[in-house]
Order: C-alpha cells, then sequence, then structure tokens
C-alpha cells in the first residue's frame, strides 16, 4: 500500500477534527447522518479522560 | 400473490458515502479494488451526469442508527472507522478532486445515492471544479507553559518570589497568583501571535478558516492550543506555505511557541455552505 495513504503518524484528534466535524451535510435522502458532533465531542472528551487515567493507573503496575 | 416481497439483503445493509468526485459524463459505475469503512474490498463509484459518487456497502447491524450512536462512544471502534475512512479518501485523492463527506453519511440504496447525484449535479460540479488542484492544510499552534511563562516574565518574578519573604504559605500563595497573572499573559500573548500566523499563512492559500479551540483533555497534550487553523493551498504553493510554517517556528521557537502541520487533506473545512 501507499506510503501517504497509510499516515499512521496523523493524530486520532486530527482525524476527528475533520472527519467528524467538518464535510459535506447531506439531508433528506440520506438514512443516517451525524448531525450533532458538539454531542459526540461531549463523549469524547469524558473517553479521552478515562483513557488517560487508565494510562496513568497502569503506569502504577510493576 | 402479494404484489411486493420483501427483500432481507436491502433491510440488513446500507451505502456508506465517502465522497463525490468527477467523472466522464459515458462513465459506467466503477467497482474498485480499494478497502472501505468495512475493512474489506468493495469500493464502488457510483457514476451520475459527470459525477460519482465514491461508496461502499454497510451491515446495518453495525451502521444502523441506533448501533452507530452507541458505537460512536467506543473510542476504539470510532478510531478503526474514521481511519479507514480517512485512508481510502487519501488513495482516491492521489488520483481524483474529491469532496468529502461527514463521518457517518449512510443512504439506504444506491438509488437514493443517484438521486442525490442528479438532484446536486450543478452545485458538485462547480465545488469540485473550484477545488481542483488544491489541498487543505492544518496548522496547529501550541505553546508550553513554562517555557512561555519564563520567556514572558523573563526574570521579573523570581525577584518578586524572593520577597514573599517570611512564610511558606504566604510565597505558595503569591507563586500562585503569579503564575495565573502569567497564564492570562501568555494566552493573550499568544493569540496575538495566532493573528500574526493566520495573515502570513493565509498569503499562501485561497480560502483559509479558523477551526474551533480544543481542550487539552481533547487534544490529550502537555502544551496549549492557541492556534486552529486550515488553509486551502494551491499544489504549487505549498512549498512557499510549509517554508512560512518553518519560518514562523524558527521566531518563536525559543519563546516555547509552535505550529505544526498535518495535510494533504482532502478539503475537509472547505465543502461546507
Amino acid at each position: 500500500m501507499n506510503e501517504l495513504a497509510r499516515q499512521k503518524d496523523v493524530t486520532l484528534l486530527e482525524l476527528l477534527d475533520r472527519i467528524l466535524d467538518k464535510g459535506v451535510v447531506l439531508t433528506g435522502d440520506v438514512l443516517i447522518s451525524i448531525a450533532d458532533v458538539d454531542l459526540i465531542y461531549l463523549g469524547l472528551n469524558l473517553i479521552l479522560t478515562s483513557v488517560e487515567k487508565m494510562h496513568e493507573y497502569q503506569g502504577w503496575e510493576p | 400473490m402479494p404484489d411486493f416481497v420483501k427483500v432481507p439483503l436491502e433491510e440488513e445493509f446500507a451505502w456508506y458515502l465517502y465522497g463525490i468526485v468527477l467523472c466522464g459524463e459515458n462513465d459506467r459505475d466503477i467497482d474498485t479494488d480499494l478497502t472501505g469503512i468495512s475493512a474489506e474490498p468493495g469500493v464502488r463509484i457510483i457514476v451520475s451526469g459527470s459525477l460519482g459518487a465514491v461508496v461502499s456497502r454497510v451491515p446495518l447491524s453495525q451502521f444502523g442508527a441506533a448501533v452507530l450512536e452507541e458505537k460512536l462512544q467506543d473510542l476504539r471502534w470510532l478510531e478503526e472507522k474514521v481511519r479507514l475512512h480517512q485512508e481510502l479518501l487519501q488513495q482516491i485523492m492521489q488520483e481524483r478532486t474529491i469532496v468529502p463527506m461527514k463521518f457517518g453519511t449512510i443512504f439506504q440504496s444506491q438509488e437514493r445515492v443517484r438521486d442525490i447525484l442528479e438532484k446536486q449535479q450543478e452545485h458538485f460540479q462547480a465545488l469540485l471544479k473550484f477545488l481542483t488542484g488544491h489541498e487543505e492544510w492544518g496548522v496547529k499552534g501550541y505553546y508550553r507553559r513554562e517555557e512561555l511563562h519564563e520567556y514572558l516574565s523573563s526574570g521579573e518574578c523570581s525577584s518578586k518570589l524572593g520577597q514573599g519573604g517570611t512564610g511558606l504559605g504566604k510565597a505558595y500563595l503569591l507563586r500562585k497568583k503569579l503564575e495565573e497573572e502569567l497564564e492570562s499573559r501568555a494566552v493573550d500573548y499568544s493569540r496575538q501571535i495566532g493573528e500574526e500566523a493566520y495573515g502570513w499563512l493565509r498569503v499562501h492559500s485561497v480560502r483559509s478558516t479558523l477551526n474551533k479551540f480544543l481542550s487539552r483533555n481533547v487534544t490529550g497534550r502537555e502544551e496549549e492550543l492557541f492556534f486552529n487553523g486550515a488553509f486551502l493551498v494551491a499544489k504549487g504553493s505549498h512549498g512557499a506555505f510549509r517554508h512560512t510554517v518553518e519560518k514562523l517556528n524558527g521566531e518563536f521557537g525559543a519563546q516555547g511557541i509552535f505550529l505544526e502541520v498535518s495535510g494533504p487533506w482532502p478539503p475537509y473545512s472547505f465543502v461546507g455552505e
């Protein structure tokens, strides 16, 4: 696979910042669209915080 | 005989739309060997008029409305899917200009996708023509708290601290107050730098926009985000754009301020209303 296409170094933040927040929003014919992104960010905020905590706890393990 | 028959297949699958590209008037639907969001090959381009819709079939067991809402809270699942979505667009981008859809744009059938292409033919054609030959670059600006505080105080507070004198408690309060004061100055100062950087970077772009600030909880980084911009840059101007970023980093690096570039992205930030 092409090097460029596999940008593993692209952070999740950069991805979410665009793919979830930007791009064309189609309505009408669409079966599902994720309209309320702020809600997702809110959820993410909590998730990221808890992931961070989890890592902290793991850091204490021998 | 009933004049309708339930087709179970149609109920179990839907069509995930990644983006819209330009095609030839006489092109037929194209089956590619590219991998979509389900992590298996089967991406197709549905062609109508001069437009093509990049889609793949997804199971409703994962992408149905109710399920999706739940899945979105699962960061591991979300990360995998968002990466697959982006990797596909990245590959398409190498050959064609694409108008990217927001994550999770899902249609009941291919016919519905075709309808959209027909209805919005002119709009998407114009947008694609405008975007051709351009790429989106993201620039985020961060500062390292301590370094910037040190730069902004440049010696003045250490003497003040020395005068704090007698009690430990008093010294602690004084330090805390200074810290808050410095951070408020750091915020003001970095905003100023952000405006300046935006001005320089805009010169090399045809469109630019400021995106929202994200807290450290969301960025998950030690540094404070003070600038979040997106720029639509002609492929030919990319060198000058990067050069400007490097120049700004050279100028402000010693103050604990730096810019990070990401891209090229599909033009996510330049396809809205």
